[in-house]
């Protein structure tokens, strides 16, 4: 009888593959239960989903996304690029120079170890609770994922490239941009996909905080309202915010780094 | 290369096996950590020099911060709150480890399982959690249930994903053999896909022990709650700034030790697997 238990998953599942129906149902369950629930329960956390569609249709178009959803978007757009460039040019001096990375290594260590929201009451204190704290927040939390990949890729050239390079007469800079570079674009990629989820924690937090407008200071303010439905909305927006930012980052991924699918 | 790829860097300064570096021997590694220290005392030297000439009471001197440190860790305010905001983060850590690997296994050995919450988890997964955080304190108030939920919340995601992913790519061969050898289905999940997938877990593991304290340092950052993040946050507020800096440092250390403990163990389940990492 042994033989009749086999894992679905293998090469020929028992049950043949899933309909492609089968990942729509539990969200379009959840969503009716969300709605019966809400208008059943009368808890005040349950705000039904018509409530919540309501609220969103009629208040954030275009209030709230001029006054809040796009500051959030740029900040998190200038800090995201801003830490980017900086992590990408320091993590690849300090990994083309073993020198550099000797002295500086348990340094960016215990940075990288620091949790960015650490920081965060710092940044309020030194800078206040404008845009140049929320940016430098968001900058502080990708900046050292960003770097120490970078510093992985440039480390891992194979230094007969970089020789080879050189030897031509390229200079430092040239070899670089021409042969460090490309060689450690996945690794900088991977270093930037990870540091996308925290540029978007690090936007949020930065707002919830305090402050005078962005998604997170929406969702605080709504909650000293006691508006549920309107925090529903804003959870939802900064789901689908997610989804969309990261389908973004590996359309582009995608496009920059096709030649390196089998590397 | 999708994994987070801390230990690259990382693993190098330790005893990792180096290919890309014949010399690393005794005597190079030394020099390098003499180097790394060199830069920590000029780097500390000179912060010293600046904070003392600009005077700027944002800016504290580095030695007005160890002596706050040392002033908060022998008054014991300081090590209460450490030792909160770790108690949090581990048991958010280890709940989320453990209702991770569990549907982790499912899902990944389940295509029918996987493709009924498909759509909800990938949902889920990249929204921010600390959106989350304010209805949690609705809901839950202020306290560590709150902290630890949001922790526990925000650490399932690497961890059920990397264990997904690593039961998935199990060697089908090993199964079937174990599947022969007349081994009940729970059975191979538990001798032949959970080893073959703990790289995977590992790795999701370490990636969210650092999710799990950010977490945690946020809640008690909003919620004053204690822990450290309330530490800090307390400090700021009664612009005691060398403490709050002192307490910065000992959210760093905290990490640090953390992903050192995360890797410890790591080195010590997978001492067969040594070669993944380099």
């Amino acid at each position: 009888m042994a033989v009749a238990v086999r894992t679905p998953t293998r090469r020929r599942p028992r049950l043949g593959a899933p309909p492609r129906w089968l990942p729509a149902v539990l969200p379009v369950m959840l969503l009716a239960l969300w709605e019966i629930g809400g208008q059943a329960g009368g808890s005040v956390y349950l705000p039904p989903l018509s409530r919540t569609l309501r609220v969103f249709a009629e208040t954030w178009f275009p209030d709230v996304v001029v006054h809040d959803v796009l500051p959030s978007l740029g900040r998190f757009a200038a800090g995201f690029l801003l830490a980017a460039v900086i992590g990408i040019v320091l993590g690849m001096a300090v990994g083309m120079s073993r020198t550099l990375d000797d002295y500086l290594r348990p340094t960016l260590e215990f940075l990288r170890a620091l949790p960015a929201v650490a920081v965060l009451p710092v940044a309020v204190f030194v800078l206040g609770l404008g845009t140049s704290m929320r940016i430098s927040v968001i900058v502080f939390g990708v900046l050292f994922p960003v770097l120490v990949n970078a510093a992985a890729g440039a480390r891992s050239v194979r230094p007969e490239r970089v020789e080879t390079a050189r030897m031509f007469g390229l200079s430092r800079f040239a070899t670089a941009r021409r042969v460090v570079l490309p060689s450690a674009l996945p690794m900088i990629s991977a270093g930037l996909r990870v540091a996308l989820p925290i540029a978007l924690i690090m936007m949020v937090v930065s707002e919830l905080v305090g402050g005078q407008n962005g998604l997170g200071f929406y969702l605080t303010y709504q909650q000293q309202n006691f508006d549920i439905p309107a925090m529903f909305a804003a959870v939802i927006v900064l789901g689908v915010l997610g989804n969309l930012l990261n389908a973004a980052y590996a359309a582009v991924e995608k496009k920059v780094l096709h030649w390196a699918r089998h590397a | 290369m999708t994994a987070v790829l801390p230990e690259t860097a990382a693993s190098s300064s330790e005893s990792g096996p180096q290919a890309a570096r014949p010399a690393a021997g005794g005597p190079r590694l030394r020099r390098a950590g003499l180097r790394g220290l060199v830069f920590v005392v000029v780097l500390i030297a000179v912060l010293q020099v600046i904070t003392t000439l600009i005077g700027s009471r944002y800016f504290p001197r580095p030695t007005q911060i160890a002596v706050a440190l040392v002033e908060q860790l022998g008054d014991g305010a300081l090590v209460v709150a450490l030792l909160g905001t770790l108690g949090s983060a581990l048991a958010g850590l280890a709940l989320a480890t453990v209702v991770g690997v569990l549907a982790g296994l499912l899902l990944g050995s389940s295509a029918w399982a996987f493709a009924v919450v498909k759509w909800v988890v990938e949902f889920l997964r990249p929204l921010p959690s600390v959106a989350l955080v304010p209805f949690a304190i609705l809901l839950f108030g202020v306290g560590s249930t709150t902290t630890i939920l949001a922790a526990f919340y925000a650490s399932l995601w690497p961890v059920l994903f990397n264990t997904l992913y690593g039961v998935r790519d199990t060697d089908p061969v090993a199964v079937d053999s174990a599947r022969t050898f007349g081994l009940s289905r729970t059975q191979v999940l538990r001798r032949v896909v959970l080893p073959l997938a703990l790289p995977n877990v590992l790795t999701g593991v370490r990636v969210a022990s650092a999710i799990a304290l950010v977490l945690t340092i946020t809640v008690e950052l909003l919620t004053a709650a204690g822990g450290v993040g309330y530490f800090i946050s307390f400090m700021q507020a009664a612009i005691r700034t060398p403490e709050m800096y002192a307490g910065v440092l000992v959210v760093g250390v905290l990490g640090y030790l953390i992903a050192l403990g995360v890797q410890a163990i790591e080195r010590r389940l997978l001492f067969w697997n040594r070669r993944e990492d380099s």
